[in-house]
């Protein structure tokens, strides 16, 4: 039997040990982000395979019947999947949060824009701010529309945000 | 009237700074849409600064993106690796300030370190868009261990690697200013050393350099350059009586940089060039067999052209060489030079060849860029030295080497995490620091502790495995975010002499 040193709040192992006293030496009892699992370590058991059950309390290995390098192949995979997702989520935030700071900066200019109307007694100055900010929301659609064509972690981080606006 | 005269207590001539009140280490974080900041604290664990942006707003001190720059970096992008901490080292590449490699005795590669004379500033960002560290990563890897000095402020740079003379630069102990001498001026605190020297055959052959692998001990002035060959057959060599390199590092050694010959722009045309060419000042020890890391752990440039050496007051040499699944252990001994080779250590896998092994997955070196690879750092004392690198992809988890100079004494860890990088430092006047980059999230800030490797080393067996991972004191260090951030450790350039030197106080390693 083996103890195995696991981060619950990032959902991955760290070490596995031999006793728990040495599992114990490893992580510090007053952090809850950290517990000691008891495991059935087996020689195809690849650290990395190894997540935490629905349970909460058992562990298991995610590629079962694979050997090692089958399960870092795989591994690699997903954390390729990953940085995807990740590189993506934060290039839609910035396109959100570049979108809303703009609109922002207008926000002078649209009230100037309310005063010449009501001294000229029409909207017209009005309904042309209007269109500035909506061409920025348009802008901003279609920059996440851009982004969500792209396909590879490299074109996602080459993806200039900024650009989108102009 | 008589006056009455008065006696002045005199001033005492004890320490006048308390070393420990100096700077040691700041924990930094900024998470792409929250906010961070600088937190720096002292050898007490007390804090001593902080620079703190909310991240609510749009405005400067957001700590974010704010239209076309992040406010506080003059960056046009908050998602370079450089100054964000969104992301967990794991098998990610680029300039993760997480990563295991991002430290060492140049402090971070991508934030300044706060220093004796930096005020409250605990940390800055070097250049924006990750160039910064790409300049200043030259330094981290061709920096050499100095051992046993209580002056901590200049640094020794073995830059040229592979079959070619070895070329050292006696500097100041900052990557900017490396990467400024070797790009722009090369003047007079550069020289080559000679390569043609002994085989373990008894032959002679033109030794390769390499990057960062050398060691001066300032105690008993000798000085180690690692040669190397194509295949990582690691041959030492000892230069003995050594000039100090501390005064010649600055500048302002009457020896050579009042001649003219040691003003001279060239490198094989000084006195200091004279010295190291003069074979009486050499002791040669013994290469390895063929059987090296290079071939038979893993081929990558890391195994052949960069061992982090230490040299021990006995004479004894121990390297740490990392290869593309993990590290070996090399030993040779003082008392005759040869290439240790036992294998009577039952806490150490010795088989004849390396001293110890240790290894897990896949694991990259400089090859994969300047960034990666093997550090080291030492104590204030200078009398411990650990060398390190990551044990997952690119910069997560750990392989460490402790060694105690005076004897030589080794000490080893490892911890196989594939999520999250490590950040020693050093901390009072012989203890190791140990922080884990790991998720802040739910308000754990920065995972920080410290190790006194005097009494570890006094009290645990040779080669005994110390558990680092079990120091660390959640909820006690800021690190600005209390959702996810994975944030890192600045250690401090701060003086060290005042932990060991008169008039300070007394070497207090030794009360």
């Amino acid at each position: 039997m083996s103890f195995i040193v696991y981060n619950k709040v990032d959902n991955h192992a760290i070490g596995v040990y031999d006793t728990e006293l040495a599992a114990q030496n490893n992580t510090s009892p007053s952090d809850p982000t950290y517990i000691i699992v008891e495991y059935e370590w087996k020689e195809t058991d690849y650290l990395v395979s190894i997540k935490m059950n629905a349970d909460g309390v058992t562990l298991s290995n995610k590629f079962p019947g694979k050997t090692i390098e089958e399960q870092k192949s795989l591994i690699e995979i997903e954390d390729a999947t990953k940085r995807l997702a990740s590189q993506f989520a934060f290039k839609t935030e910035k396109i959100k949060m570049d979108s809303a700071d703009y609109i922002r900066e207008l926000k002078w200019k649209l009230t100037r824009a309310r005063d010449n109307d009501l001294v000229n007694g029409n909207s017209d100055s009005t309904k042309e701010v209007l269109a500035e900010i909506d061409s920025i929301r348009s802008k901003s659609n279609a920059a996440e529309v851009a982004l969500s064509a792209l396909t590879t972690e490299e074109e996602v981080i080459a993806f200039d945000v900024k650009e989108q606006f102009n | 009237m008589a006056r009455k005269l008065t006696t002045a207590s005199v001033a005492s001539q004890q320490k006048t700074i308390n070393p420990y009140s100096q700077p040691c280490f700041t924990v930094y974080s900024m998470h792409h849409s929250h906010g961070g900041g600088y937190y720096q604290y002292d050898h007490n664990f007390n804090i001593m600064a902080a620079d703190h942006g909310t991240g609510d707003s749009s405005g400067y001190g957001s700590w974010r993106t704010y239209t076309t720059s992040a406010t506080e970096f003059f960056e046009s992008s908050s998602s370079y690796n450089s100054a964000q901490t969104s992301s967990a080292a794991s098998s990610n590449a680029g300039w993760i300030v997480a990563h295991t490699p991002m430290v060492g005795y140049l402090g971070h590669m991508s934030h300044s370190s706060g220093g004796s004379g930096a005020g409250n500033m605990g940390g800055w960002t070097m250049s924006g868009r990750d160039n910064g560290p790409t300049y200043r990563s030259y330094a981290f890897r061709d920096v050499c261990p100095i051992v046993n000095e209580t002056h901590q402020d200049y640094a020794i740079f073995s830059s040229a690697v592979a079959n070619t003379a070895p070329v050292l630069m006696f500097l100041k102990r900052s990557a900017t200013e490396y990467y400024n001498m070797k790009h722009n001026g090369r003047y007079a605190q550069q020289t080559t050393l000679p390569r043609n020297y002994t085989n373990r055959e008894g032959s002679t052959e033109n030794f390769y350099s390499t990057h960062g692998g050398c060691c001066y001990n300032k105690k008993t002035n000798k000085f180690l350059v690692m040669y190397t060959t194509s295949t990582g057959r690691f041959k030492p060599v000892v230069y003995n009586n050594v000039p100090d390199l501390r005064e010649f590092s600055h500048n302002n050694s009457k020896m050579y940089s009042e001649s003219a010959a040691g003003q001279s722009d060239t490198n094989s045309d000084s006195s200091l060039h004279e010295y190291f060419s003069n074979s009486a000042n050499i002791t040669e020890y013994q290469q390895i067999e063929t059987w090296t890391t290079y071939n038979n752990e893993g081929g990558i440039d890391e195994a052949r052209y960069r061992p982090i050496c230490f040299l021990c007051d006995n004479g004894d040499i121990v390297a740490f060489v990392q290869y593309n699944a993990g590290v070996n252990f090399w030993r040779w001994k003082g008392s005759d030079q040869t290439h240790d080779q036992r294998q009577t250590d039952s806490s150490l896998s010795q088989n004849g060849h390396y001293h110890h092994k240790m290894s897990w997955t896949t694991l990259y070196g400089y090859e994969q860029g300047r960034q990666f690879g093997s550090r080291w750092q030492v104590s204030s004392d200078g009398k411990f030295a650990w060398a390190y690198c990551a044990s997952y992809y690119y910069g997560a988890g750990a392989y460490v080497m402790m060694v105690r100079i005076s004897d030589g004494k080794l000490l080893r860890y490892q911890t196989s995490d594939s999520g999250d990088g490590r950040h020693p430092f050093p901390i009072g006047p012989s203890s190791m620091g140990w922080s884990n980059t790991a998720n802040g999230d739910g308000g754990a800030g920065m995972r920080i502790g410290a190790i006194d490797l005097k009494y570890e080393m006094d009290n645990r067996n040779y080669g005994d495995e110390l558990g680092l991972d079990g120091v660390y004191m959640a909820h006690n260090f800021e690190c600005g975010h209390y959702s996810t951030t994975y944030p890192c450790c600045i250690p401090a350039k701060y003086d060290t002499s005042l932990f060991c030197s008169e008039p300070h106080m007394p070497n207090i390693s030794e009360l």
